[in-house]
């Protein structure tokens, strides 16, 4: 069971969702995908020059947080691990829904955590994941941790 | 009634035109710099000071232009302190964490401060050498028409100068650090795989210099934007000033708070957007080099060319509050290990409503 995994990740908690990825497999044979969601949604009336310069941003360190994924599942030491990096762009959660579908994932760890103040302000993207995914999910609870 | 109703959406449909022609100006100038062979650091830097900032420039210099340069001054002062305050505290109570970098902070914090001296020493100079004049709504004011002002606009624009240079400095070496380290990985790691969104490997290209050819297209819509950000501005000052008259309310307070938090919409949009996706470099730059183009530039600059008037009370208060409020959040940045949350952002929203409070109804004259 769980032979392909998707992970995303935003840099945030990375170490705890690591973890949890790692004992879940507990050294089968599995493929992760590794995501990070370049969100390109801004308000109406930001500049064009400005969203640009953000997704360019985020781009570099979606880059950076993939790497910092590899470097820490140390693929070197886990050869039952084998390893895919994407970038995409658009709302977070529906791209991590279609690339579940489209992968044909069988599980999703992500974490999950937010205050309910910053629910409410913020939103969260793994409550409507969980609504929307076509697979199994595991939420890392991550709150007060880091 | 109607005459409310009617001046209202005119408001309102001339700041959303201002604000996106703003935008088409900046992103076809910065396309036809990068064709004639701007370096793309001198446009970065360039597109990012005064794209967010541009609407208070268009509707100050109308405002100004208009011989009622009272209400061009406060919509400067009066975007400074909602930018500190108000953005900042909306930010912070939304997101509940604002960082900012030790480099920046220092930076473009002590910047806005010494602009921030620089314009009310400025004003001081320009009030012992001149005589207090009737504006044009009966209260007594400066008239600044005399060399010590210009002297002062002079260094004003030079010290933005200045700044500005540091800044593309600080961005030539981000760009020889991290970001070009960054886009190579991208570039050159085939195991990341793009969306086809992202157009294949371009990231170096883009932080590297590119000459582009330049497109007519472009031009026109420069022309286009110039024409319709004056139009607008016009509307907009115009819709204001006739409010102001028909609800009774002192065209100085209309500019310090309608115009001053409408003109900043786009400031608005960047820093809670960009906090929101942990960009808070962009965030905190984004109201700091705000505040510092919209007094070096709009007044600095004008002032030079255009005899400006300054009401007493812009003077005497609203330019200190401002210096105040810039002086409080760098302190509370500082306090909470270069943070800002949700409790500092209570407290600057708090203390604007206290701000808008004593103006309005204490010193306002309403």
């Amino acid at each position: 069971m769980y032979n392909k995994i998707l992970v995303p990740t935003m840099g945030e908690y990375i170490n705890q969702l690591i973890d949890h990825t790692r004992n879940l497999i507990d050294g089968r044979n599995v493929e992760i995908i590794a995501v990070y969601v370049v969100d390109d949604s801004v308000p109406f009336l930001t500049p064009s020059n400005v969203k640009e310069e953000m997704i360019e941003e985020l781009k570099l360190k979606g880059g950076y947080f993939l790497d910092k994924f590899e470097k820490l599942i140390d693929l070197k030491n886990n050869p039952n691990i084998s390893l895919k990096k994407v970038l995409k762009k658009g709302k977070p959660d529906e791209v991590i829904v279609s690339l579940a579908k489209e992968k044909d994932v069988e599980m999703i760890i992500l974490g999950t955590g937010k205050s309910i103040i910053d629910k409410h302000l913020l939103g969260s993207v793994s409550e409507k994941v969980v609504h929307h995914a076509p697979c199994d999910i595991f939420l890392v609870r991550t709150i007060n941790k880091e | 009634m109607l005459d409310v109703i009617l001046n209202t959406i005119i408001l309102i449909i001339s700041l959303i035109i201002v604000i996106k022609a703003a935008d088409v100006f900046i992103e076809n100038i910065s396309l036809i710099g990068a064709a004639l062979g701007v370096s793309q650091i001198l446009l970065g830097v360039t597109a990012a000071a005064i794209g967010t900032s541009l609407p208070e420039f268009g509707s100050a210099l109308l405002a100004i232009i208009n011989h009622s340069s009272h209400m061009g001054v406060g919509i400067v002062i009066g975007s400074n302190i909602w930018n500190i305050a108000g953005i900042f505290g909306i930010t912070a109570i939304i997101t509940g964490f604002v960082k900012a970098d030790k480099k920046s902070l220092n930076r473009d914090g002590l910047v806005a401060i010494i602009t921030g001296v620089l314009l009310i020493v400025v004003m001081i100079l320009s009030a012992k050498f001149t005589n207090p004049s009737l504006l044009s709504n009966g209260e007594i004011g400066i008239v600044s028409s005399n060399m010590p002002i210009i002297f002062g606009s002079l260094i004003m624009a030079f010290f933005y100068l200045y700044y500005f240079k540091i800044l593309i400095k600080d961005q030539k070496e981000s760009l020889n650090s991290f970001k070009k380290e960054s886009a190579k990985r991208i570039d050159d790691r085939q195991e990341i795989i793009l969306d086809s969104s992202f157009n294949g490997n371009n990231n170096i290209n883009k932080l590297e210099e590119k000459k582009e050819k330049l497109k007519s297209k472009n031009v026109i819509l420069v022309l286009v934007s110039i024409l319709a950000l004056a139009i607008a501005c016009d509307f907009l000052i115009d819709s204001a000033t006739h409010l102001a008259h028909i609800m009774g309310i002192p065209e100085t307070i209309m500019a310090l708070f309608t115009l001053s938090i409408g003109t900043s919409i786009p400031e608005l949009v960047v820093t809670l957007s960009s906090a929101m996706k942990g960009l808070y470099d962009l965030s905190i730059g984004t109201v700091f080099g705000s505040i510092t183009f919209n007094i070096l530039i709009p007044i600095g600059l004008l002032s030079i060319f255009n005899p400006i008037h300054i009401e007493t009370l812009s003077l005497y208060f609203d330019t200190p509050v401002m210096i105040l409020t810039i002086v409080v959040v760098i302190i509370l940045f500082k306090l909470n290990n270069r943070e800002l949350n949700r409790i500092s952002g209570l407290f600057l929203i708090g203390l604007y409503i206290v701000y808008a409070y004593v103006r309005i109804f204490f010193l306002g004259g309403m």
